[in-house]
């Protein structure tokens, strides 16, 4: 995990620098470059993340929780976290507008998600009260 | 003369040991057990009540087996839960953090949405495990008080017998109206109001929320302290009219036959004494039932409290106060629930005691 730590910083540190080279002369460039390094740096800590969920599994069995209640959960935070990046990336490239609407399809996608959730809830509160 | 009068004493000095059964089915004491759930009665390991009398510390020490085995069983149920709280808040912390500075209320939607499906639908199951053990509370309740009463009068307390027969049926009466109608309702709506306050920013409904609680346990103390002000100032009223009841029974007794009246009048006391060995006796099986019937769901809802009181620290400890805060109030709602049926059982056991103190003065 030390090693992935070192690759990920060496891979930001070394896309930063380029990055801040060609963007001077070669602004669209520049933005493929962040583009990239932003997708290799997602790549990269992908086996982490797989070993994140292989715990929650793991977690999810050991608990005797319920997948249908742990599923959207986690898919909301993912749908969070990739929408922060995108929108991150669409403001580097001057595009507000664009990060906005990112922002907004991601809030509507994690409230989307988290739907049956809700619908269990109101059915079991409509059922009480 | 004076033997067969003798002979006659004797015969009737031990009315008392001879006729105990048909006692026991005069004053309905035999059906008691049929009254009682079934897992009550094994966890009483023989008690019945005939034999009550003297196994009131061998019914507790039961009792209590059978609590610390129902403890040990839910308690990993509820750790689980716990974990899951903690587990959900955790994921929804990083999320959050990972995404500061983007709108993602969403996440904490998710995670209170995730919490209220792990726990809501087991706090639904409890409660109508709740409705059903106040169900045969009631059902015992109506089988014990005209027992008792019946054998209180018999012990020479016929007006407070009544008295309080009369009360616990009103009372035990009220209280399933007031469950029913008010306090199950309240929970809900309780239960409703703390889920969307977790979920929507600034703590909108959370006064909202506290004041359903209030209400709810300012209910259940204001019903208890009326029922107990009623049993103790009523009761002593009710005494006085059963001592001058007794006194001019054995007044007249004596008066209206010469010479063996007094002797009667003196022999009634041991079928009083008799009757009150009945009573008490049935009314410590009651007590000891009424514990039975309230021990596994109020075991199961302390269990799951303490875990979710774990949950909401364990929240707490990972630094999210919003879900932390949502825990703590769900193991308020088990509190509540738990605090619904101990109301149920105290009226039981503080009519069942009333009566069987008032017995011991003869």
């Amino acid at each position: 995990m030390d090693d992935l730590l070192l690759k990920i910083a060496g891979i930001a540190v070394a896309g930063v620098a380029v990055t801040a080279l060609v963007k001077k002369s070669a602004p669209e460039i520049g933005l493929a470059l962040s583009l990239f390094v932003a997708i290799a740096l997602f790549a990269a800590g992908f086996d982490a993340f797989r070993n994140v969920q292989a715990f929650l599994d793991a977690f999810v069995g050991q608990t005797g929780m319920a997948r249908d209640v742990v599923v959207p959960v986690w898919k909301t935070c993912l749908i969070a976290i990739v929408t922060k990046i995108t929108a991150d990336l669409c403001r580097d490239a001057k595009e507000n507008a664009v990060a906005s609407g990112v922002e907004t399809a991601g809030a509507i996608l994690g409230l989307y998600v988290v739907l049956p959730l809700f619908s269990n809830l109101f059915e079991l509160m409509n059922r009480l009260l | 003369m004076r033997t067969i009068t003798t002979f006659f004493l004797f015969l009737f000095l031990l009315t008392p040991i001879t006729y105990a059964d048909e006692f026991s089915e005069a004053f309905g004491v035999d059906g008691l057990e049929e009254a009682v759930p079934h897992d009550v009665l094994e966890t009483l390991r023989g008690i019945t009540p005939d034999n009550a009398g003297g196994a009131l510390e061998t019914g507790f020490l039961s009792l209590l087996a059978r609590a610390a085995k129902l403890a040990s069983g839910s308690l990993g149920e509820g750790l689980r839960a716990a974990l899951g709280v903690t587990a959900i808040a955790a994921l929804c912390l990083a999320a959050g953090s990972l995404t500061e500075g983007t709108p993602t209320r969403y996440i904490q939607i998710a995670g209170v949405l995730g919490i209220a499906a792990l726990t809501l639908t087991g706090v639904n199951s409890l409660m109508d495990a709740g409705r059903e053990t106040l169900r045969e509370m009631d059902q015992f309740a109506k089988v014990l008080m005209p027992a008792l009463a019946a054998a209180g009068a018999a012990a020479g307390k016929p007006v407070s017998a009544v008295f309080r027969q009369t009360g616990t049926v009103v009372a035990a009466n009220l209280l399933m109206t007031m469950y029913e109608r008010l306090l199950y309702p309240l929970l809900y709506v309780y239960a409703a109001l703390v889920t969307f306050n977790a979920a929507m920013p600034r703590d909108m409904v959370k006064r909202l929320a506290g004041f359903c609680k209030w209400v709810f346990t300012g209910l259940l103390t204001l019903t208890l302290v009326i029922f107990t002000a009623y049993l103790t100032v009523g009761g002593a009223i009710a005494g006085q009219g059963d001592t001058v009841a007794v006194k001019a029974s054995k007044a007249a007794l004596s008066g209206a036959l010469p010479v063996v009246g007094g002797i009667i009048g003196d022999a009634s006391e041991t079928v009083l004494a008799g009757a009150s060995v009945i009573k008490n006796a049935a009314g410590i099986f009651g007590l000891l039932a009424v514990l039975g019937i309230i021990l596994a769901p109020c075991v199961s809802l302390a269990v799951r409290a303490l875990a979710m009181k774990l949950g909401a620290a364990l929240t707490g400890t990972v630094g999210n106060d919003a879900l932390s805060g949502y825990a703590d109030s769900l193991s308020n709602l088990y509190s509540m629930l738990m605090g619904m049926l101990f109301s149920a059982a105290f009226l039981l056991l503080v009519s069942i005691v009333s009566c069987i103190l008032a017995g011991s003065s003869i």
